[in-house]
């Protein structure tokens, strides 16, 4: 038994012959040194005893010689032998340019998805994320517990954040941010801006300095003082040249001046939408932040940000959350109950629900490398039995085993080097590609790159796969024996049984591995196809969106307590619909604040009229979505109004207040009941604010992603003051044509109403809703592409084996057809063998596939992992591509010539 | 230095391990040791000690590293192994019973 010692000394003596036989002659000459020295003693003179040593040690290079035999290394001079080698292993590769190619093509494939994968993973989830010490954030969130709505996150209250930053204990600070939109600049250039409106402390807390200038001070949340603004390095490149001078400038947003004191360090944009809970509106990268105090008055979409002490735990800074939400129990007593708030780490929130996707495809990625070494392996294999004649007069004309392995070893090596840097190459093309189109809800997209560690993971992952698939073909060859190779050789036949039963067994891995990523991709196909053909709730072909900010010094709000007060706002909506229905064109045009599959969510707390005993229950709180509309909107969307009627201009101040439900909301308050007439308000029942009655039932609606069940969500008309603000508004259009025409004349149609808006975020509707699966699309098309790729790879080995299996066996054939078999009997038989190894494959590749379904649970929709359509189809295309791949042989088989046959014995 | 026995390879072997139980030596020193201890009568044949040296090293009866002498001079000192105790008592033994066994011959009258 060789003990790992010994291995590493015989690695070493492969790849370093020279190191070796340096430490032989050092060891050499000190002997000589020491035996001089005790000449000298016993009283030579040092030429003479040195002479004496030499005499008394023999001749040098017979004991070098000697040495050379223990090490089982050829006599020949070990000087230049790995330079030899390796001249060797390229003039050979050369000469099988096929062979060569086709294995590198195989490896840089696996290597390339391997590394782009890799980066991914790399740039997503294993970079330290850009702030000081990240793992001391946490994202803070309202948290109703009895609450149970599919979403987690819920909007802090304005009052809890100023208690939270008073009483805070385990928190060096806790900083509150909501998403706000600038018109920024004047009628002839007006754009619109992604702004956040921050607590003072918000960039101490995120652990970021401003790269210029200087961030928030605390007097500067009071009103008066709250004009100042820090900018994004993006938005200072772009919009201001990159000018250090701006800050200190003046700068108008939503017409009224505000003082620049800072600009962001870059990269910074800090919270991007793809980050955050889709539920709030966030911006997909924040371009400036302005100073505010948090509103206590009336509903709010805040979301909190907290440092925690330093060594302080995530349960230790829940229970902070949970002391205080007692504290502000007693504090405000009527809205005892909630108060309560969760602490969610930055890193789990920003990475979200994308780590299982990435993983899985990671995962996916690995076993194709590992089909393509094994492939590669395959190959070199095949090479290696027809070679076995000329390694056995390489043999005999003295090459050592080690030598001829290490030759095999260099080969591997070099087809991995090549294929390492052509599979990394593909990788940094691969990544670029990836960055741009890429799906937009994949967070930090911007940080994938291809960086240092993933070149040293693509280098580490080419040297594996060149010894992986290197060694078992160079451990075959030190057990060539030359009498046989040289009896077998004169033949042609190669192949001892031991290599071909390893190929076999090559095979059927290869099979197995492909067929779990066949089924991988088959799963998520059928997913995405459910998600896509699903029922959204509506349906818009040539629907066009967009939003228009609407600022608050020329179109002032006043809130009252669930409702808002906005005239000129109602006053710009209902002109500007009225131009955009008369464009030629236009069939119908609506507001809807938030639109679906707009990335945004709004939800209140109602009380309906009369006792429900489910909602008595104090806990019970009811919390639905809500839609502000405008007339047409369901028209405008495609969305069924089942019974009822749509709002009317005519639904306005003057007039009772009026609701629209939709299905899932009559019927969870209303089971079996027609619910037009009934009655519900806003807010909890202890304020009393007037009645709205329902006037009209609709279908459900996908809010906001493809995959959700319908959510209870109420709607009501833009003429009737609701909250919340209007100052940002989503317009959508419907029209006869190419919606992409209509840009021009709704910028004219809106611009007639007031020049000084700008449209933003112009997408159709079905941009929307490709964005909204798009993540689920991405790891289908990479999952689909390695399932395409492995199933081609391992069926390349399996024709590979067969075909030479036949070539094998063309004497038997030969005899069989010559005692009678039928060509159909030889086609069968050949068939069988390839059918035999392909089913093996399945089985296993079937097994490891459920095993391993755990990681796709969470990415499937309305398909179980062990799904039987998935399951057949992949046995179906495995069967049908084995049957490809062994047809030429077995009709090569059957068509052999006895007499040939015969004659080649 | 007078040349008076052959040795016998198993022998060299033997004698290597043996010297080397008694504490780590580099290659001349352990040719010097053998001189000595058997009062010169066997003299090492340095083109065997050291394939002898690395053929036990490749069997995993010595390791060898690269050291400093205590005359500061860079030597590959050998040191014997657990495996090459157990090699050393076992073939003690079996030289032991096969010396008793020739002189048994050549005793006999």
């Amino acid at each position: 038994m060789p003990t790992i010692r010994e291995v590493l000394r015989n690695i070493r003596l492969l790849l370093t012959p020279r190191a070796v036989e340096r430490d032989l002659d050092d060891e050499l000459r000190t002997h000589l040194d020491l035996q001089t020295r005790l000449n000298i003693e016993r009283g030579m003179d040092p030429t003479s005893a040195r002479d004496q040593a030499e005499r008394d040690f023999g001749p040098i290079a017979s004991v070098k010689e000697a040495l050379r035999n223990v090490h089982g290394q050829p006599s020949a001079p070990l000087r230049d032998t790995l330079g030899g080698d390796l001249h060797f292993a390229i003039r050979s590769l050369a000469r099988h340019r096929v062979f060569s190619g086709v294995t590198i093509f195989v490896l840089t494939l696996g290597i390339a998805a391997t590394t782009l994968m890799f980066s991914v993973v790399s740039g997503i989830l294993l970079k330290p994320l850009p702030f000081g010490h990240p793992e001391q954030i946490v994202l803070i969130w309202g948290s109703y517990p009895s609450l149970n709505l599919g979403f987690s996150e819920q909007p802090l209250d304005g009052q809890l954040i100023e208690t939270l930053r008073a009483h805070r204990q385990q928190f060096t600070s806790i900083s509150a941010f909501v998403s706000q939109l600038y018109n920024i600049g004047s009628t002839t250039s007006p754009e619109r801006l992604n702004g956040t409106l921050v607590t003072s402390e918000f960039f101490s807390t995120i652990g970021v300095r401003p790269a210029l200038g200087r961030a928030f001070s605390h007097d500067e949340e009071a009103p008066g003082k709250d004009h100042v603004v820090v900018l994004s390095w993006a938005l200072f490149q772009r919009r201001f040249g990159g000018n250090p001078s701006v800050v200190g400038r003046t700068i108008s947003l939503n017409a009224e001046p505000y003082t620049i004191i800072g600009v962001a360090p870059k990269g910074f944009a800090f919270p991007r939408g793809a980050e955050m809970p889709g539920d709030f509106q966030m911006p997909e990268a924040t371009e400036l932040w302005v100073p505010m105090k948090p509103p206590t008055n009336g509903p709010s979409e805040l979301a909190g940000i907290g440092r925690v002490n330093p060594g302080v735990t995530l349960a230790g800074a829940q229970a902070d959350l949970d002391r205080m939400a007692k504290l502000q129990d007693d504090l405000f007593p009527k809205g005892r109950g909630w108060w309560g708030s969760r602490a969610i780490p930055l890193r789990t929130q920003v990475v979200g629900d994308v780590s299982a996707m990435l993983f899985a495809l990671f995962g996916a990625a690995a076993i194709l490398l590992m089909i393509a070494c094994v492939n590669a392996a395959q190959l070199l294999l095949a090479r290696l039995q027809s070679r076995r004649h000329e390694l056995a007069i390489r043999a005999a004309l003295g090459a050592s085993t080690p030598r001829i392995a290490r030759v095999l070893l260099i080969e591997a090596m070099l087809i991995t080097g090549i294929a390492g840097a052509l599979g990394t190459l593909a990788g940094v093309c691969g990544v670029s590609l990836v960055r741009t189109v890429g799906p937009s809800r994949l967070p930090r997209l911007a940080d994938v790159t291809f960086d240092g560690r993933v070149t040293a993971v693509a280098i580490g992952v080419t040297m594996i796969a060149g010894l992986l698939f290197g060694l078992a073909p160079a451990m075959r060859a030190s057990r060539v024996h030359l009498a046989d190779a040289l009896r077998q050789g004169g033949r042609k036949t190669g192949g001892d049984a031991m290599s071909v039963k390893l190929r076999r067994v090559l095979v059927s891995a290869e099979v197995a591995l492909s067929v779990m990523l066949a089924i991988g991709s088959g799963l998520l196909v059928r997913s995405l196809a459910h998600e896509l053909g699903g029922d959204l709730g509506f349906s818009a072909p040539h629907g066009l969106t967009f939003e228009v900010t609407l600022p608050a010094l020329r179109y002032p709000e006043t809130q009252m307590a669930t409702s808002m007060d906005h005239p000129r706002s109602v006053a710009f909506i209902s002109d500007a619909l009225e131009r955009i229905r008369a464009i030629p064109g236009v069939k119908a045009a609506a507001i809807g604040k938030p639109l679906p599959m707009s990335g945004a969510q709004e939800s209140t707390v109602f009380t309906p009229d009369g006792a429900d005993p489910r909602l008595s229950d104090n806990n019970a709180k009811p919390i639905v979505e809500y839609t502000v509309a405008s007339h047409d909107l369901f028209a405008t969307l495609g969305t069924p109004l089942l019974s009822g009627r749509d709002f009317l201009p005519s639904d306005d101040n003057a007039t009772p207040g009026v609701v629209i439900v939709n299905r899932s909301m009559a019927q969870w308050l209303w089971p079996g009941q027609d619910p037009i007439g009934k009655r519900l308000r806003l807010g909890t029942p202890q304020m009393t604010v007037p009645w709205m009655t329902v006037i009209g039932e609709t279908a459900d609606m996908k809010r906001f992603s493809l995959t959700e069940s319908p959510r209870p969500e109420m709607f009501v008309p833009y003429t009737q003051n609701p909250y919340p603000t209007f100052s940002t508004m989503q317009f959508v259009v419907r029209s006869a044509v190419d919606p992409a025409n209509l840009v021009g004349p709704i910028q004219r149609a809106v611009a007639a109403v007031d020049p000084d808006i700008p449209l933003a975020r112009i997408r159709t509707i079905d941009e929307l809703v490709s964005d909204a699966s798009a993540n689920a699309r991405f790891a289908t098309l990479v999952m689909s592409a390695f399932g395409a790729v492995a199933l081609v790879l391992a069926m390349i080995g399996l024709y590979g084996v067969i075909a030479f299996s036949v070539h094998q066996r063309r004497q038997e054939f030969g005899l069989r057809t010559a005692l009678g078999a039928t060509r159909e009997q030889v086609v069968q038989m050949v068939l069988a063998d390839g059918f035999r190894l392909a089913v093996i494959g399945l089985a296993v590749g079937i097994a490891l596939a459920l095993a391993a379904g755990g990681l796709l649970h969470s990415m499937l929709y309305q398909v179980g992992v062990a799904d039987p359509i998935t399951l057949g189809a992949v046995v179906l295309l495995l069967l049908g591509t084995t049957a490809l791949a062994c047809v030429l042989p077995a009709l090569r088989a059957s068509g052999v010539d006895p007499r040939a046959a015969l004659d080649a014995t | 230095m007078e040349s008076t026995t052959e040795l016998l390879q198993g022998t060299l072997d033997l004698l290597i391990l043996k010297v080397l139980s008694l504490g780590p030596r580099h290659g001349w020193d352990i040719s010097q040791r053998i001189n000595e201890i058997s009062e010169q009568l066997l003299t090492v044949n340095q083109g065997s000690l050291y394939p002898a040296l690395h053929r036990l090293e490749g069997r995993g009866f010595v390791d060898a590293e690269w050291t400093m002498s205590a005359t500061a001079r860079r030597v590959r000192s050998y040191r014997i192994t657990a495996r090459g105790r157990q090699c050393l008592t076992k073939e003690t033994q079996v030289w032991r019973s096969y010396s008793r066994a020739v002189n048994l011959i050549l005793q006999t009258r």
